[in-house]
């Protein structure tokens, strides 16, 4: 009785299972997602490591049905978009313009209502007549991105771009006017939208029109009212930072910069982000050389965030650098010893014999600073050794090579900024390794096609990275150069 | 076999849950508490699989303490009725232990919150970076934990069997224990030792899905469920029939 009661149970509730799985497990999103990931993987098994650049017509057909295969499936997935933006970018290194174009206005018609990815495919369309030195359409183009979507990220962004590109065409009539009418837009703006959260991000970008123009001062006043309206906002918050590097870096008024996070820590004493405003002040005494006074404020933090182990050893090695400034190198060592009894595994404990051998080379002691940076790597190729998947290993890489570039070891150097590139390319430490490792086959090993490959290497593999603007810049003054 | 296989069936729904949880209609329920506390990225493909282990650990360990224990009990209790030559019926057997579930519950929260506390202080107290060094400290972790489970195995046959209560269960537990140490070392150990593969792959595991393909985790997880099955139903029966034959007198 049993036995042909247990399979018949156990069959139907396998059925049900199955049955669940077909009717659940069929999401189009997730569903897109996956097919985006296998054309990704394709792709880059496609590349070999290569640039999009170097690859044959019938590698870039095969790219190209990868993606297509999910635009067809999935035509409106936000992954999509993305798939036609690589299709897009694909034709734009075939020249076949008029299929970019195509492809581009599809996202538009398809995405109509995500403003970010239509406004998006419509600067590419501007963007490719850009590149193609046809400036008056690329203008209409980016000006009906302002027009169309003037609320998103690039469409915001729009007015002082065209001031921008008429700057970099060196037509300085045109981009006068056009920095004119970007600031009478943002302004506009700005009243339209007074007394709403969106304001503040919209000063911004009119901060940023007076940045772009070389108006430092006003770009400040700007700031300094968003950071008063919104102290323990993202928006205030982040922009305190920006004003403070600002005094310092562009109008070099250090004591202004002082001020602006004095006044930030007094007025707001309950910010999340006191912490970094009081680092912040502690730097600034440490450049203005009143070590007492940076002294004390990094102990102060050492106390009162005792348990932010990344910001105390930061504080830590600020004490060392006051110490050594005064030329108390006891001082130094016992910081340092301090740090690595305190924080042993961390990345501060794990610079420190780096920074003896740098302190020594300044010293012009050569002896010591060769067998100092000789210990070092060795400590460092032994952390390796010990774990070589773990974070700290890949941060062991980044010191050797720093120790072979303090050392001039130019060949060494690129050695292991190789292996941090490729066995750790999704480490944050990983697309300045390889911008470094370009600068370095450029400047110092006089290799300018080898520097160019690792450039369009670096934009294929980290096209939103802050760096990729000026790896662009790069590739493009090496094309020009005669050596090329 | 059957309360395991009732077992297993409840982790394979739980499985299915988790893996389908980035898809409505589920995600509405399940994907705030992702996003919270691991990121939205892990209701994306392919960085979901990645986290379906995690997952899948917190629910098996719900199920084994609402599920396991009551169908350990359940299980014991046929065989018992089995070994003194009545009938079993999984119905009524559930019916009778579903009334100590309390005491079965306690029971495993001491065994399982004792092995934890094993594995985790161990790592932490012998924090070794070489591999052979932290090879020992794996070695050491399974044999205490595998002590510890010997030591109370027999608390749930003197709930269930005898009728004892907590306490007593577990001091009758211990002594039964030690009168038949070697056989029950035996007997919890070895079908312990099939789960070993897993845990040396669960190490591998974010490795073997770059390298082959994101879906490995799956086939890992419905494995380990099948395994669980087979050793839970081993260790269980065959402690259980030492238990009764012991106690004849056999």
């Amino acid at each position: 009785m049993k036995k042909s009661h247990t399979p018949y149970a156990i069959r139907h509730t396998l059925h049900f299972f199955v049955l669940a799985a077909l009717l659940l497990g069929c999401g189009s999103q997730y569903s897109a997602e996956k097919l985006y990931w296998q054309a990704n993987q394709a792709s880059k098994e496609l590349a070999k490591g290569r640039p999009l650049d170097k690859l044959n017509e019938q590698e870039y057909e095969k790219i190209i049905s990868g993606y297509r295969r999910l635009v067809e499936r999935f035509p409106l997935e936000s992954v999509s978009a993305q798939s036609q933006f690589i299709i897009a970018q694909v034709y734009i290194l075939q020249k076949q313009y008029p299929k970019v174009e195509a492809e581009l206005i599809k996202v538009i018609q398809n995405f109509s209502n995500n403003v970010e990815l239509a406004s998006q495919a419509q600067f590419m369309i501007g963007n490719l007549y850009e590149r193609q030195g046809k400036q008056k359409k690329a203008i209409l183009e980016y000006e009906k991105v302002s027009d169309l979507y003037p609320l998103s990220r690039i469409g915001l962004k729009m007015p002082v771009y065209i001031a921008e590109y008429y700057q970099r065409d060196k037509n300085e009539v045109e981009a006068v006017k056009a920095y004119d009418k970007a600031i009478r837009y943002y302004k506009n703006l700005v009243n339209e939208y007074s007394g709403t959260s969106f304001s503040a991000v919209l000063k911004d970008y009119l901060a940023l029109a007076y940045v772009s123009q070389g108006s430092w001062n006003k770009a400040v006043d700007i700031w300094q009212g968003i950071v008063d309206e919104n102290p323990q906002d993202q928006v205030g918050e982040s922009l305190l930072f920006t004003l403070g590097e600002t005094y310092l870096r562009q109008i070099k008024d250090l004591q202004k910069a002082i001020d602006t996070y004095e006044e930030f820590v007094s007025k707001n004493p309950n910010s999340k982000i006191i912490k970094y405003a009081k680092f912040q002040i502690g730097r600034l005494y440490l450049i203005k050389e009143d070590f007492p006074g940076a002294i004390k404020i990094f102990k102060g933090i050492i106390e009162n965030y005792s348990k932010e182990v990344k910001l105390c050893t930061d504080a830590k090695l600020a004490i060392a650098a006051c110490y050594e400034k005064q030329g108390d190198w006891e001082g130094v060592m016992r910081v340092y010893a301090e740090i690595k009894a305190d924080y042993p595994d961390t990345a501060a404990a794990l610079s420190i014999p780096l920074f003896i051998a740098q302190h020594h080379q300044k010293e012009n002691r050569p002896a010591e600073a060769e067998s100092s940076f000789k210990e070092a790597i060795l400590g460092y190729e032994k952390i390796i050794k010990r774990d070589p998947h773990s974070p700290l290993a890949a941060q062991a890489w980044d010191l050797i090579s720093l120790g072979y570039l303090s050392q001039q070891r130019w060949d060494k150097a690129v050695d292991s900024l190789r292996v941090l590139t490729e066995a750790y390319p999704d480490n944050p430490r990983a697309p300045k390794a390889m911008f470094t490792m370009a600068i370095i086959y450029r400047r110092q090993l006089r290799d300018p096609r080898k520097a160019k490959e690792i450039f369009e290497k670096f934009i294929q593999q980290y096209p939103g990275h802050e760096l990729a603007g000026l790896a662009k810049s790069e590739i493009e003054s090496l094309q020009g150069s005669p050596t090329h | 076999m059957l309360p395991f296989i009732i077992v297993g069936l409840v982790d394979v729904v739980l499985f299915f849950m988790i893996y389908l949880a980035p898809q409505p209609p589920l995600s509405a329920i399940l994907g705030p508490p992702i996003k919270v506390f691991w990121g939205e990225r892990f209701l994306h493909y392919p960085f979901n699989l990645l986290l379906i282990p995690r997952l899948f650990d917190i629910a098996h360990i719900v199920s084994a303490a609402l599920i396991g224990v009551l169908m350990t009990g359940v299980a014991v209790r046929m065989l018992n009725e089995a070994h003194s030559g009545l009938k079993p019926v999984i119905v009524i057997s559930l019916n009778k232990t579903w009334r100590i579930y309390l005491r079965l519950l306690v029971i495993w929260l001491v065994m399982f919150g004792l092995v934890g506390v094993v594995l985790k202080v161990l790592p932490a107290i012998f924090h070794f970076k070489q591999r052979a060094a932290s090879l020992i400290v794996f070695g050491a972790g399974f044999l205490i934990s595998t002590l510890i489970q010997a030591l109370f195995i027999y608390a749930i046959p003197a709930v269930v069997i005898e009728e004892k209560k907590i306490w007593p269960a577990i001091k009758r537990s211990v002594s039964f224990c030690q009168s038949a140490f070697l056989p029950t070392l035996i007997l919890v150990g070895l079908p312990t030792l099939i789960y070993i593969p897993m845990l040396i792959l669960k190490r591998k595991l974010p490795f073997l899905m770059s390298k082959v393909f994101p879906e490995t985790v799956l086939i890992f997880i419905g494995l380990g469920i099948v395994i669980s099955v087979i050793m839970d139903c081993l260790i269980t029966s065959s402690t259980a029939v030492l238990f009764l034959n012991k106690k004849e007198g056999k």
